[in-house]
């Protein structure tokens, strides 16, 4: 069955988009993209550092992948909307994943500077996927700002706890039009299915691939997953929960009836 | 001449242009971005803007990142 996710005019057929972050060395990066076949990767945009020779993460995306930058270490909208200027210059094409997080604890991000740099960036002709704390009027204001998709967040980055906010976000997959991705918290390839069965359109990991002890054989546990809650979703219907139990057998003919 | 560069005080001598930095610092004129004094200037522009005391200059790349 043919079902491409297309965003922004671009045709993804992997719906498991792949942070670069955390991972323990940038041969590994490139490994798990190419064995993914990942579409859409993160990569973030930081001060050179004149010690340390670094490489350029770039020679470890396939250049097939789209390359999305995010804003992260901006607190406010101002400062997201020069990174994203900044990552332009850099040779980005404008896939902008807005981050504006000024809380250190839970790392949760901030919706008001969001929207307003989404508004600002989506002027300019930025394809821009802002990351947000679920909540369905933000959602909206977002669409309306011109965001691409809207990422609301499963539970807070890097805490591997799951789909925390799943009420949150079923209601902003069903009243928002624009695709969903949960970026952040997925720690398991069952939570990424479950994502996608209740009809995400892509989910962002990053920490649980990175901090796994085979980051290769996680990937591809997560991009099995995505597939499998995808094939789900588009199956299902309306199985409604049950609290009582339905025989799936027939319940006449047994060998005891007389 | 004392530079501004990435929050850090840096020293350098015989550089006049953006150009002469990037190339002083050894660094890939395809992989990086530079702000001016707070202005984003674009890869073909670097060897027009001419240096001054006090600058304030950040280089930035793409990083590994979520």
């Amino acid at each position: 069955m043919k079902d491409t996710l297309i965003i922004a005019g671009r045709a993804i057929k992997n719906r498991l988009f792949v942070g670069t972050g955390k991972f323990p060395r940038k041969s590994i990066v490139k490994d798990v993209l190419e064995t993914i076949k990942a579409d859409v990767v993160t990569v973030s945009l930081r001060r050179v550092d004149l010690d340390s020779q670094d490489e350029n993460i770039l020679e470890f995306v396939p250049k097939s992948s789209q390359l999305m930058v995010n804003t992260s270490g901006a607190r406010t909208a101002e400062e997201a909307i020069r990174i994203a200027r900044l990552s332009k210059a850099c040779g980005g094409d404008g896939w902008i994943k807005i981050e504006v997080i000024s809380d250190s604890k839970y790392l949760l991000p901030d919706n008001e500077e969001t929207i307003k740099a989404t508004e600002v960036l989506a002027k300019e002709g930025f394809k821009v996927f802002p990351y947000m704390t679920p909540d369905l009027y933000d959602a909206k204001r977002l669409v309306d700002a011109g965001a691409v998709a809207v990422m609301p967040l499963g539970s807070p980055i890097g805490s591997n706890r799951g789909i925390k906010t799943k009420e949150l976000v079923q209601i902003i997959i069903n009243e928002v039009k624009a695709p969903i991705i949960v970026d952040a918290g997925l720690g398991m390839p069952s939570e990424a299915a479950e994502c996608m069965e209740m009809g995400c359109a892509a989910v962002l990991v990053n920490t649980a691939i990175a901090t796994a002890k085979n980051q290769v054989l996680m990937a591809e546990g997560f991009s099995e997953a995505v597939k499998a809650g995808r094939k789900a979703f588009l199956a299902k219907g309306n199985q409604a929960e049950q609290i009582k139990a339905h025989a799936s057998s027939p319940l006449t003919g047994f060998l005891h009836e007389k | 001449m004392k530079l501004k560069f990435n929050g850090k005080d840096l020293e350098v001598n015989n550089i006049e242009t953006l150009t002469d930095l990037v190339k002083d610092k050894k660094l890939n004129p395809e992989s990086i971005a530079i702000s001016y004094n707070n202005a984003i200037i674009p890869r073909k522009d670097w060897e027009r803007v001419e240096l001054k005391e006090h600058d304030v200059i950040d280089i930035v790349m793409f990083m590994m990142g979520g």
